[in-house]
C-alpha cells in the first residue's frame, strides 16, 4: 500500500465518520423538533453538505483502494537481486503470456513434474558424497 | 495448424484465480463501504438500491480502465460474467447489510 493510498484511506474515513456524526446529530435534532413543535420536519432533508461529504469520502476512499494495488513486482531467483516488473497490476491469462512472468525471474512452476525429484535416490545420493568426502580428504592427506 | 496457434487457447489458471481474487477483494471493500455512505444519507428502498448499481458499476469500469487498459479479455475469460454477474449477489448482500445497519445506527 502505497503512501498515497494511505494518506486518502485516512482522509476518506475521517470524511465519513465526520458524515456521519453529522448526520446522526441532525436526526437526534429532528426528533426533538418534531417533539416539541408544529414544523413541518418531513420537508427537511439531510443538509447538502453532509451528502457532499459523504460523496467525497466515498470516492477517495475507492480510489484508495485502488491505489492500495502497486504494479506486480518480481525477484528473480538467480542473478542480481532486483526488483524486476512488467507495469501490470494482472496477470494475464493466456499460458504463452503467463509463462514470460516464469521466465523472467528463472523460475520453473512445473520443476517437480520435469526434475521428479521424488524419484531420486536419497540413500545412493548420500552414499555418493560420503564418497567424495572420504576420497577427497584421502587426497588431501597425500598432498 | 502450428504449435503457436494450437496452444493460444490454453489460458494459465493461476493467472485467472489472481486476477479474480484482486477484484473480488475491491468489489468486497467497496461494497461495504458504499453501504456505509446509504446509510448516512438514510437513503430508503429504490434509492439505496440505484446508489449500489452505480456504485457496483462505477467500481467495476475504473477497475476496466486503471487496471486492464481497456483490454480485460487478456486478464479475464469472460470478463461481464467474471466482473459483474459472478459477484453481484454476494456484493449485494454486503451493500445491503452494511446499509441497514449504519441506517438504523444513525436513524
Amino acid at each position: 500500500m502505497s503512501i498515497i493510498s494511505k494518506v486518502l484511506l485516512i482522509v476518506a474515513l475521517a470524511q465519513l465518520f465526520h458524515s456521519g456524526f453529522s448526520s446522526y446529530e441532525f436526526h437526534q435534532l429532528k426528533k426533538q423538533l418534531a417533539a416539541g413543535s408544529s414544523v413541518a420536519i418531513d420537508q427537511i432533508s439531510l443538509p447538502k453538505d453532509i451528502r457532499l461529504e459523504v460523496l467525497s469520502g466515498l470516492i477517495l476512499f475507492t480510489f484508495s483502494v485502488f491505489m492500495s494495488f502497486g504494479k506486480l513486482t518480481y525477484l528473480p531467483l538467480s542473478g542480481k537481486p532486483v526488483l524486476l516488473s512488467q507495469h501490470e497490476y494482472l496477470k494475464e491469462i493466456d499460458m504463452n503470456r503467463a509463462t514470460m512472468t516464469n521466465n523472467l525471474i528463472g523460475s520453473d512452476p512445473y520443476g517437480e513434474i520435469t526434475y521428479t525429484p521424488n524419484f531420486v535416490d536419497v540413500h545412493a545420493k548420500r552414499k555418493e558424497l560420503k564418497q567424495w568426502l572420504n576420497d577427497r580428504e584421502s587426497h588431501d592427506k597425500v598432498n | 495448424m502450428s504449435s503457436s496457434e494450437a496452444f493460444a487457447d490454453i489460458k494459465s489458471p493461476v493467472s485467472i484465480e489472481f486476477n479474480r481474487k484482486v477484484i473480488l477483494r475491491i468489489q468486497d471493500i467497496t461494497s461495504l463501504v458504499y453501504g456505509c455512505g446509504a446509510g448516512i444519507l438514510q437513503l430508503e428502498s429504490l434509492q439505496g438500491f440505484g446508489l449500489f448499481a452505480i456504485s457496483y458499476i462505477s467500481v467495476a469500469f475504473v477497475f476496466f480502465a486503471w487496471f486492464c487498459h481497456f483490454q480485460p479479455g487478456k486478464y479475464f475469460q469472460s470478463p461481464v460474467q467474471e466482473v459483474l454477474i459472478d459477484s453481484l449477489f454476494r456484493e449485494l448482500a454486503g451493500f445491503v447489510m452494511a446499509w441497514t445497519f449504519v441506517y438504523a445506527l444513525l436513524g
